[in-house]
């Protein structure tokens, strides 16, 4: 099933959300001022974007930029090859970002918050997570993860801990963890915390379970009872920063 | 009665009126050597099975990202906590479940006491 559309009535992030939140397989293609750009949806992830000679995140951005033009859904229809490997919550962000810096954002809108709410959404649960790295003790990384095991925002203190492989690992744990509970008549999971010989990490489910807060600490360093009470603190605070 | 019996009549003893459940299981198999539940509605094998799973992929996921060899798993539910924990060489594990009116930090402390204990009294 396709769909047709104007750009001032639906805007680009707000079509990139919208296939990836319903974990579409599509192709967008969207006309300006004589231009054409073409954006391929493989199951939620944007694969691939062409516009002109240019391909990939690049494309993405530029068109980020377009305020008018019309845009053609089609749905079903799979990516020729995939230029983007980067999460669709990251792009939109970078995208916002890069408008900021270069003072692209047209002056009839009154705040980027009404240009790209959910990016701005995404720079707020980065702060969060920030300011929650100041005050775990023995803090090595933490981020906000999906069920499907993609972050939405992370943060690490240092270069050897890839918050992204620790996610995408540790949420099969956090389902299996979720599933056996509950089918053993345990109760509704809080959280899970795994140590290691090098590590603690605490994983805790935000509201509505589709969404946790992982952080990791250090085990010699760490604390396991400030890791527990601050998770607790941050899981409200970042449930409240979540775009919806 | 085998001495890891004895034991963990001891070890639930110690722990009173929170106790819900404790077996020694082997990883591999799933299979618990000793223990049970004093809940009905707390299936014992079913959870030994279920935590060996859970304690494998741990172990795997937590070495594919270089946090090294798990020590223990600690679950919080709205009911109970429940703790599964390698002991040895790590090819069995010891899985204690308790109510939420358990204090976390006297569970561990006791676990730290009896591990080794386990792991000796475990029959080969």
């Amino acid at each position: 099933m396709g769909m047709k559309g104007n750009l001032h009535d639906m805007a680009v992030a707000d079509l990139i959300q919208h296939n990836c939140q319903d974990l579409k397989t599509a192709q967008l293609t969207i006309q300006h001022s004589g231009q054409q750009a073409v954006l391929y949806f493989m199951e939620g992830n944007l694969a691939h974007a062409v516009l002109g000679n240019q391909t990939g995140e690049e494309v993405v951005y530029q068109i980020l930029t377009w305020e008018d033009g019309n845009f053609d859904l089609e749905t079903g229809i799979k990516p020729p090859k995939t230029s983007i490997t980067r999460n669709w919550s990251g792009l939109l962000f970078e995208g916002a970002k890069r408008i900021d810096e270069n003072e692209l954002v047209n002056k009839s809108f009154q705040s980027e918050d009404n240009i790209y709410p959910e990016a701005n959404k995404m720079s707020k649960l980065d702060d969060i997570l920030k300011e929650m790295s100041n005050e775990v003790t023995g803090y090595i990384a933490c981020a906000v993860v999906g069920t499907d095991g993609i972050n939405i925002a992370s943060h690490s203190s240092n270069k050897s801990a890839d918050p992204e492989a620790i996610s995408a690992q540790m949420t099969q744990l956090l389902k299996l963890v979720d599933s056996s509970v509950e089918k053993l008549g345990a109760g509704s999971i809080e959280d899970n915390l795994t140590t290691t010989e090098n590590a603690y990490l605490l994983m805790r489910f935000l509201p509505g379970k589709q969404y946790y807060l992982s952080i990791a600490a250090n085990r010699k360093t760490g604390n396991l009872g400030n890791m527990r009470l601050l998770s607790k603190m941050y899981t409200e605070r970042l449930s409240k920063a979540m775009p919806h | 009665m085998t001495k890891l019996d004895q034991l963990i009549q001891q070890f639930r003893n110690e722990i009173g009126a929170d106790f819900i459940s404790t077996d020694v299981v082997g990883v591999d198999e799933g299979l618990s050597v000793a223990g049970g539940s004093i809940d009905p509605n707390f299936n014992a094998a079913d959870a030994s099975a279920r935590f060996s799973m859970i304690m494998k992929l741990a172990a795997k996921a937590c070495s594919k990202v270089g946090m090294g060899k798990v020590d223990e798993n600690l679950t919080t539910t709205d009911k109970a906590y429940i703790i599964a924990r390698f002991i040895g060489d790590g090819s069995f594990y010891w899985e204690v479940a308790v109510t939420r009116n358990a204090t976390l930090g006297s569970l561990r402390v006791i676990m730290n006491e009896y591990a080794d204990k386990f792991w000796d009294g475990i029959p080969r």
